[in-house]
């Protein structure tokens, strides 16, 4: 290391000195559950886990219980409802935010415009147990849904507990659309505000309408934008909401709603905690696999726009 | 405003204002209804069908769920999550910001190291495994301190640090400022407006947790109030039913399910209450913070 480097870095020691609670904080709770002599981290993905003995006694395993999780029907299952749900989510719920930043910006006056605002990115700032338990008198079989359902001369459906693949979807994506395509349409609009206005006004000049001022001036303008949210999301194929799906899960719909992470879920804490080293090996896929999707999806943008995120 | 300047279409603009005021009544009737249901008397609940007329007043369901003691102390415990993990969150969020928002030698190196963590995890039984070596099972910390900080919010505020202009920094400096001074005096009060947003972030994210309580905290004693409702609504292993109230069993369901949504309702209303005040505060923060991003 150079003199001069570490000239700086005593010259700065008091932001070097208050940067080490945040730090501690990620070695604690992010690095050392990934890396530790005690119980192991991710390296329990290779070993055969016994309660109360320590980590180093344990006989090592090499590949077992990543042949074992290929071996498995219901994690193809599982893996298969990940990338189903992603998709559709990446179709369906991915351009909202877009539309409605685009289309809230063309409303003129400011107090309609914040009303709006307000309304639809509310809904985001509650948890998934309490969306659901608003939306559950909307979705179960008493509910307003089926009374409107039943007027119409239509049998009462359970949409909460529902063996039928496109319900069971069109439940998933309608539900995260009422959370949080409000809020994510805030970002959008961020750079809406940061697109000059002269721009508008040159276009208006030159003949264009409402219509081609949208495809000509709002639309270059939020792109950008658009590519590092998609590349984000690409980067979180693998996820695809645990928390809704947690929280929606019932007897009939698991074989549709079960994801990597439910599934994770399960075998770590539903089944006995025998399966340590199962479930770690399945994580250990989520994660690595996660992480090369972001990076292909990153270097993919790339080549297709010149925009990166990394 | 220079946007009035654009030409305005008469149709256009109704189907725009069409299109909001429909996506509105969306969010808005499921709460409408809630509250609605939450105040309904059992006998009107019962006998007349589902509509969005009020039918009747009554505050039983209210009364009954804070008669119970277990609402009452998820809801403190709530309230105790929520003020001491809010304050140290923002504390710790903006003294890692600020340092990583300075040109000091390893910054980037130093970012990377909390960006990462975005992308990458150990998964759930090695983070578990540590939490239970560190003693966080069952204690009191344990809905705060493993979930306090989060990368996207630190993001946030560092880019806001990084949007203000360094020449206030060299005068603070030349006038003999030292780096802690500098952000406590000039940085902190200057950002405001990211601080209000990431503090709601971080408010909202204590009020409404319920999986690192379901995770850490097996003891039916200090459920908070997320994990709670969870239990009571989603899971329908809890029943807040008061045996000295009714007496058929068709009553008790009712009011179970009238109950339920007064608990939902309480639980709502804090974070209807503070957020539009700090919504305003959201325009500023956010837009600078996350261009950059």
């Amino acid at each position: 290391m150079k003199m001069k480097t570490l000239k700086s870095m005593w010259g700065h020691k008091a932001l070097y000195l208050i940067l080490l609670p945040g730090l501690a904080w990620y070695v604690i709770f992010c690095y050392l559950p990934m890396f530790n002599t005690s119980s192991g981290g991710i390296l329990l993905a290779f070993k055969e886990f016994r309660n109360n003995m320590p980590f180093s006694e344990m006989q090592w395993v090499g590949l077992k219980w990543f042949e074992r999780l290929m071996n498995k029907p219901d994690f193809w299952i599982a893996l298969t409802n990940t990338f189903k749900i992603s998709f559709l989510r990446l179709i369906f719920e991915f351009p909202m935010p877009v539309v409605i930043a685009i289309l809230l910006n063309e409303v003129r006056r400011y107090k309609p415009k914040r009303i709006f605002q307000t309304i639809l990115t509310f809904p985001n700032f509650l948890s998934w147990v309490l969306v659901l338990g608003v939306l559950r008198d909307l979705l179960q079989v008493s509910g307003l849904l089926n009374g409107l359902r039943v007027a119409m001369g239509a049998d009462p459906v359970n949409y909460l507990n529902n063996s039928d693949w496109l319900s069971n979807m069109l439940m998933v994506l309608l539900t995260n659309v009422w959370k949080s395509a409000g809020w994510g349409s805030i970002i959008y609009l961020a750079s809406i505000s940061g697109i000059d206005p002269s721009l508008y006004e040159a276009a208006t000049i030159d003949g264009a309408g409402r219509w081609k001022c949208i495809l000509h001036v709002t639309w270059p303008g939020i792109r950008s934008t658009a590519v590092v949210l998609l590349v984000l999301s690409c980067g979180n194929i693998l996820n695809a909401g645990f928390d809704q799906l947690f929280n929606l899960r019932a007897a009939l719909n698991i074989e549709h709603l079960d994801i990597l992470d439910t599934y994770i879920y399960r075998y770590a804490f539903g089944m006995g905690k025998m399966n340590f080293g199962f479930t770690v090996a399945a994580g250990l896929f989520k994660s690595v696999v996660n992480f090369a999707l972001l990076l292909t999806a990153n270097k993919a943008a790339g080549w297709l726009s010149g925009e990166t995120v990394f | 405003m220079k946007s009035a300047k654009r030409p305005i279409h008469t149709i256009a603009d109704v189907l725009i204002y069409g299109f909001f005021i429909v996506l509105c009544l969306l969010i808005v009737i499921p709460f409408y209804n809630m509250v609605l249901y939450s105040i309904t008397p059992y006998k009107e609940a019962v006998t007349t069908p589902l509509s969005l007329l009020p039918r009747g007043f009554s505050t039983v369901n209210y009364e009954m769920i804070f008669k119970d003691d277990r609402l009452v102390s998820a809801m403190l415990i709530s309230v105790f999550n929520l003020v001491v993990g809010t304050a140290m969150a923002v504390g710790v969020t903006i003294t890692m910001a600020y340092p990583l928002s300075r040109a000091i030698p390893f910054r980037r190196t130093l970012f990377y190291f909390g960006i990462f963590t975005m992308f990458f995890n150990a998964g759930i039984i090695p983070w578990y495994l540590v939490m239970r070596d560190i003693g966080m099972i069952n204690s009191l910390f344990a809905m705060t301190v493993p979930s306090m900080l989060s990368t996207f919010n630190l993001i946030l505020m560092r880019n806001y640090f990084l949007s203000i202009p360094d020449s206030l920094e060299e005068s603070a400096r030349i006038d003999g400022a030292g780096d802690f001074i500098i952000m406590v005096r000039i940085f902190v009060p200057l950002s405001l407006p990211i601080i209000a947003t990431i503090g709601l972030f971080y408010a909202v994210w204590f009020w409404n947790d319920w999986w690192y309580p379901l995770m850490l905290i097996p003891s039916q004693k200090m459920m908070p109030l997320p994990l709670f409702l969870r239990n009571l609504v989603i899971e329908n292993s809890i029943r807040m039913v008061d045996p000295n109230i009714g007496g058929t069993t068709d009553y008790l369901k009712t009011t179970s399910r009238g109950s339920q949504m007064a608990a939902v309702t309480v639980a709502t209303l804090p974070i209807l209450c503070v957020y539009p005040l700090v919504q305003k505060y959201f325009a500023k923060g956010i837009m600078l913070g996350a261009i950059k991003a």
